[in-house]
């Protein structure tokens, strides 16, 4: 079986063969190339997050958790934001679509309270301002359009509880990209 | 004098559990109290009795000073410990206290109002002779843009009411003043319900070194030495040791002579801490915090004092011996604070249900946690879970410890700063002890070793793969469906304002009485 990870330094392909219950022959290779192989073992560790990776002869634990769209990997103070597609045609990718052109989400970094709503259905707004104000903890934050844009849609209000990920807001690009496809 | 019987603990979490240790060691019963979703929390289980609080939200429960009260002499406490935050420096909670003819483990009404109006403590430390920062009285927006001019930029704002860091703004401009006080204005009403705020002036490098002061209430004021605090996230301090490996003993004597002034200058009594800011050799008084200290351990750790005893003692008019001379210090303590926190999304606040716990152990290793599976951690607390307390008898041997016990800590179920922690514990920067309290933005320019990289790939698609063989529903992640609906259930009771449980005022005898 082979997936196609995903993360900040490009895209790899890593195909798994099982070579008896919890050991794997691992080969990763850039898309396209031959790669290299290593044989590892893959077992539970701890609750259900935490996984041991037998790597040459050392058994590293693993913490794997679910972001918001992608996988989180913790390993000691490393951490990536993978995100893992099955690769049924080799060399063909698509997962790609998951944003829609011309809109831009913004959302709740993490749970909270919802202590001010800065902008209107509208609206045009410029990069760096403030969407809305979020409190979780005592701490208050505020939560910044990523791009200047109009807002298209609010989907909070004042008061309001979110839990991480909900949209706070849809931004649609400004002027000229205005009314896109 | 007081014979200390029946101790209400007016906290939760960790520190909660830390003061029933300290009750029982003394053969005082402890009570405790617990919002509803605390209900399985340690401090309830190792109480004698519990008593309920009607719902999360701090003001009514932890921050209730009416039923709180009510609660203590319903449960026949004599005295009151408020632990650190919540009431801890409220002084009408102290008066409704003493007023009840209960104990306030803690200084009196008046010394908290003279300390807790952080702009007033200055001028008084100032008249004392130690020398102090230089800012402004509390001010409202319009003046705040004048008030600032002579003080320059970068500047802090920071609450009047305040303290634990909560409500401290950086100001890097003048320009970004009106939005700064603005958060700083919401977080200092929902912290300390007091949205004064007053400016100080920014030094760029300094290390944060406070002392420990005791004092008895009959003239004996006495130093346990300094805590060096300079590894801080968001003006909140991570990771604590003692000594500083800046303080000399010249310094030492010359800072404890200065915080034993300080104390002496607000008319200090019970345990507290002097906070300094350290530049090079010279040192500025910067508060007086009245009350137990979150990092009071390490203190403990290299002095042998039970700093919860002695204000238990002090409280009761039987306190300790204080004489400056009889303190002996040895060898070398750090504490580790791990907090419910993402450390690889810009530390926001994890919220959700501890899954599983591991606590570390051996020789020197101290763990004071709030922590238990089944736990929520909640929005409406601090995100502090648990504390790692390593002592040594010198400063690697501490540390050495410290990153043995990091490493078998585990927690499942929320984000904590234990990967913050444990690559602090190994920086060569923290490791030379040269840093000071920009250390820990050293984390998001930090080196990612590519071997993890390449690891992570693997385990990513490993993850995956078993994954696709398990059932649909272990796929979505069966720990965050819980948390998602925990939570929405708490969003939903809020909304409606429907409380959970009943207000009733029955201890829960069944939990936890030993």
């Amino acid at each position: 079986m082979t997936y196609l990870v995903c993360g900040p330094g490009g895209n790899l392909q890593v195909e798994l063969t099982e070579l008896t219950r919890g050991r794997y022959r691992v080969r990763i290779a850039p898309e396209g190339q031959r790669g290299k192989e290593y044989h590892v073992g893959w077992s539970a560790a701890f609750a259900r997050s935490y996984w041991n990776l037998e790597w040459g002869g050392r058994r590293l634990m693993i913490v794997v958790e679910r972001e918001v769209e992608d996988l989180g990997i913790t390993i000691g103070a490393d951490h990536l934001d993978l995100r893992v597609d099955p690769v049924r045609r080799p060399g063909r990718h698509e997962g790609e679509a998951r944003l829609s052109r011309g809109t831009v989400e913004v959302r709740a970094p993490m749970p909270g309270l919802i202590v001010a709503v800065e902008v209107a259905p509208g609206e045009a707004i410029s990069e760096g301002m403030t969407v809305a104000v979020i409190e979780a903890m005592k701490m208050q934050m505020e939560l910044r359009a990523p791009v200047g844009g109009i807002v298209r849609h609010l989907r909070v209000v004042a008061g309001q509880e979110v839990a991480a990920g909900d949209v706070i807001a849809v931004l649609g690009a400004g002027g000229e990209g205005a009314g896109g496809p | 004098m007081t014979r200390l019987r029946r101790l209400l603990i007016a906290n939760r979490g960790e520190i909660a559990v830390r003061i029933i240790r300290a009750a029982r060691a003394l053969g005082i019963t402890p009570l405790a109290v617990y919002a509803p979703t605390d209900a399985t929390a340690p401090h309830v289980a190792l109480a004698a009795e519990a008593w309920p609080l009607p719902a999360d939200p701090p003001a009514e429960s932890y921050l209730h000073i009416e039923r709180l009260i009510d609660i203590a002499r319903t449960a026949g406490a004599d005295a009151v410990h408020p632990g650190y935050g919540f009431l801890a420096e409220n002084p009408a909670f102290a008066k409704a206290c003493t007023a009840a003819g209960l104990l306030f483990v803690g200084p009196s009404e008046e010394v908290l109002a003279r300390c807790g109006d952080k702009v007033a403590a200055r001028e008084a430390i100032a008249a004392a002779g130690v020398p102090v920062l230089p800012g402004t009285g509390a001010v409202d927006d319009a003046e705040a843009p004048s008030a600032a001019e002579p003080l320059g930029f970068p500047l802090l704002i920071k609450a009047v009411g305040g303290g634990g860091g909560k409500g401290i703004h950086l100001v890097e401009a003048a320009g970004q003043l009106p939005a700064a006080l603005r958060l700083a204005r919401g977080e200092a009403v929902a912290a300390f319900g007091d949205p004064r705020l007053y400016l100080e002036k920014w030094l760029d490098t300094p290390r944060h070194v406070e002392v420990q002061i005791l004092a008895d209430g009959r003239g004996a004021v006495i130093h346990l030495g300094e805590r060096e605090c300079s590894v801080q996230r968001r003006h909140q301090k991570v990771i604590e040791e003692t000594p500083s490996p800046a303080v000399t003993p010249e310094l030492r004597a010359r800072l404890g002579a200065a915080a034993v002034a300080a104390a002496r200058a607000v008319g200090y009594v019970n345990a507290g801490t002097i906070e300094f800011l350290l530049q090079e050799d010279r040192f500025y008084c910067i508060e007086v915090n009245a009350r137990l200290q979150v990092e009071h351990p390490v203190t403990e750790m290299v002095t042998g004092w039970d700093l919860v005893a002695a204000q238990l003692g002090i409280a009761a008019g039987r306190p300790p011996e204080l004489r400056q001379d009889a303190v002996a210090r040895r060898g070398h303590a750090v504490e580790c604070r791990i907090g419910a926190e993402d450390p690889h999304h810009g530390f926001v606040p994890s919220i959700g249900v501890i899954e599983a716990v591991r606590e570390p152990g051996g020789p020197g290793v101290r763990i004071d946690s709030g922590l238990t599976p089944g736990l929520a951690v909640s929005r409406h607390y601090d995100s502090l879970l648990a504390k790692v307390i390593a002592w040594g008898e010198d400063r690697d041997g501490a540390l050495d410890r410290m990153a043995a016990a990091l490493d078998e800590m585990v927690i499942a179920g929320v984000r904590t700063t234990l990967p913050f922690l444990r690559w602090a514990i190994e920086d060569q920067g923290f490791r030379s002890g040269a840093y000071d309290v920009r250390f820990a933005e050293r984390w998001d320019h930090r080196a990612v070793d590519p071997d993890a990289l390449l690891r992570a790939v693997v385990a990513a698609a490993l993850w995956t793969h078993e994954a696709r063989r398990r059932p649909a529903a272990a796929v979505t992640g069966p720990a965050a469906a819980v948390v998602e609906s925990e939570w929405r259930r708490a969003a939903r009771r809020e909304s409606v304002g429907e409380p959970e449980g009943s207000p009733g005022r029955r201890p829960d005898a069944a939990k936890g009485r030993r």
